[in-house]
């Protein structure tokens, strides 16, 4: 569903990508670990468009990513969260993830202004549908709460909604348990489930690792830009590379 | 003093409070899509010069006029959005008021504008229920906006621009109609300002009214429509307000505006500190 071949990416003098070749199946959830400062959130910026590789190819449903502006990347359908979490943080909880349907939204300018019966149909669908995705992450009772009010941990939820909003194919979750308790990670833990019972593709990068191992079919390591092993979470848990990766590493 | 000499003594501050509100709804389209733009009098300066050439030269209709001093900033602003609307903040508002003075040099030397003389004896032909009407059909204009795909996408643009485009949101796009929708207003505006005044000249679109503009906003509050057209009310009325202040009265504005500034941030029309103090007098009931 998603290459990358051969990917490498400078900045300035520092090489936060090397040669990197990465394959997500359909219906996976694979994940991508390292330590700080490895070039995960780059791999992210790279698929969603927000700057080009240097070197190397990237493909999407056998469609190449490359010179596509990010909003078209999009509507290919590529939805992600961010590890510094980027919401609407003055607009309410509803209505950050109906911005997540924007382009499902196929109304004109003429229709909203006329309030055609086709601008109040969507409207009204998206709220509903927004409504469910909130009780979906567990935000459902209060959708008028301004974002910015939330706490971390419901901000992350709100994020996973607002990017499911979109009903993407692929859905990139950047750390998306960080800074959680065990209760909140564990009911992301869930909805992740259940997004793979309904067939999403998930890539996520995460240093929790028994979040990673629980959820990922495949996992791959990457340690100063270069991705040092690959395989099912047993695989890499026994990979004397990546131990000697995370070698003094806490919390990992 | 009966209606007819009232209204002959106050009926240009009158307008001047609809058209000036128009223009302060103008700068806060482009506001509340996070572009920081202060082209807005000049496209104001380009509704009133083609609206009065039209009328004075072309004896044109006065609904046909308003129509191209509506259409033609709109297009200008088309064409110079494209460019223009790749920078963003203070460097967005450094080429848009060089986009301003570039219209007011034009306007000094081409003829058909009369040059520094500017354009005299335009026909009276705005009467208040113009105003009053282009007022109100631009608000419903603009509320049906607010309230839809396209207001959200300005409002996720001026929170957070990328997060808006990973959402699929063409950013560009967004932002040129935005611009685009300022200038129309503000031509439409400056149409119906050029028919009350009688007379126009280059220096009343300069840097000046740029700022006035974007005082009015400011001032008003720029969380809804509301803000806008009271800032542009309070800026119109007080130098006539503090008339009795004489030579103290541009202080006095400047102090008033201060003050603003310092203890009301979100500007004068605040919903959601009116909505604090309800929830305060609220519990204080309670209690
Ligand atoms: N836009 C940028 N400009 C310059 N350098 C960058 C940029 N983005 C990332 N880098 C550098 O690239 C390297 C990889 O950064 P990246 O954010 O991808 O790491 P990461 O694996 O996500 O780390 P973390 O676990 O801390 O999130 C770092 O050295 C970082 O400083
Ligand atoms: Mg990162």
């Amino acid at each position: 569903m998603l290459t990358l071949d051969r990917v490498s990416c400078h900045f300035g003098g520092v090489t936060a990508l090397d040669q990197v070749n990465l394959t997500v199946l359909e219906g996976q959830v694979f994940g991508l670990i390292g330590p700080n400062g490895a070039g995960k959130t780059t791999v992210f910026n790279l698929i969603t468009g927000l700057f080009p590789p240097s070197e190397g190819q990237l493909t999407f449903q056998g469609q190449s990513l490359l010179g596509l502006a990010s909003h078209h990347i999009a509507t290919r359908g590529i939805a992600r969260t961010f590890q510094n979490i980027r919401l609407f943080s003055e607009m309410t909880l509803i209505d950050n993830v109906i911005v997540g349907m924007h382009t499902h939204l196929n109304y004109l300018i003429w229709d909203a202004v006329l309030k055609t019966p086709r601008f109040r149909t969507s409207e009204r669908e998206a709220r509903a549908q927004a409504q469910q995705l909130l009780h979906r992450v567990g935000l459902g009772d209060s959708p008028l709460e301004l974002a910015g009010n939330l706490s971390y941990g419901n901000q992350r939820k709100l994020e996973i909604a607002r990017a499911l909003a979109a009903r993407p194919k692929l859905l990139l979750l950047d750390e998306p348990v960080a800074g959680m308790n065990a209760t909140e990670k564990n009911t992301v833990m869930a909805l992740i489930e259940t997004l793979h019972q309904d067939q999403l593709t998930v890539f996520m990068i995460e240093h929790d690792m028994r979040f990673v191992m629980g959820l990922c079919d495949t996992v791959a390591v990457l340690n100063f830009g270069r991705i040092i092993a690959q395989g099912s979470p047993s695989a890499i848990q026994s990979n004397p590379a990546v131990i000697e990766a995370y070698l003094g590493q806490e919390d990992t | 003093m009966d209606w007819s000499s009232w209204w002959s003594t106050y009926s240009t501050l009158v307008l001047s409070i609809g058209v000036y509100g128009l223009m302060a709804i103008s700068i806060y389209i482009t506001l509340s899509c996070g572009l920081l733009s202060l082209a807005n009098a000049a496209f104001m300066g380009i509704g009133s010069y083609v609206s009065a050439v039209a009328t004075m030269q072309f004896e044109l209709p006065f609904s046909l006029a308003l129509l191209l001093g509506t259409l033609t900033p709109s297009v200008v602003a088309l064409i110079i959005g494209v460019p223009v609307l790749r920078l963003s903040g203070v460097y967005l508002a450094m080429a848009t008021l060089g986009f301003g003075e570039v219209v007011r040099v034009v306007a000094l030397n081409l003829d058909i504008t009369g040059g520094p003389l500017g354009l005299n004896g335009i026909p009276l032909l705005t009467e208040w229920w113009h105003v009053l009407l282009a007022l109100i059909l631009v608000l419903i204009l603009l509320n049906a906006l607010r309230h839809s795909k396209i207001g959200r996408a300005f409002e996720a643009i001026r929170e957070d621009e990328t997060a808006a485009r990973l959402m699929g949101i063409a950013t560009h796009h967004i932002k040129l109609l935005a611009f685009v929708l300022g200038a129309a207003i503000a031509g439409l505006a400056g149409g119906l300002n050029a028919h009350y005044t009688f007379t126009l000249s280059p220096g009343n679109f300069g840097f000046e009214n740029a700022v006035d503009i974007l005082t009015m906003a400011v001032l008003g509050g720029i969380q809804g429509l509301i803000g806008p057209l009271l800032g542009g009310a309070i800026i119109t009325l007080l130098p006539e307000l503090l008339r009795s202040l004489e030579e103290f009265r541009m202080a006095a504005n400047g102090v008033i505006l201060i003050a603003v500034v310092l203890f009301l941030p979100q500007g004068i029309w605040d919903p959601r500190r009116f909505r604090r103090w309800l929830k305060k007098r609220a519990t204080h009931v309670d209690a």
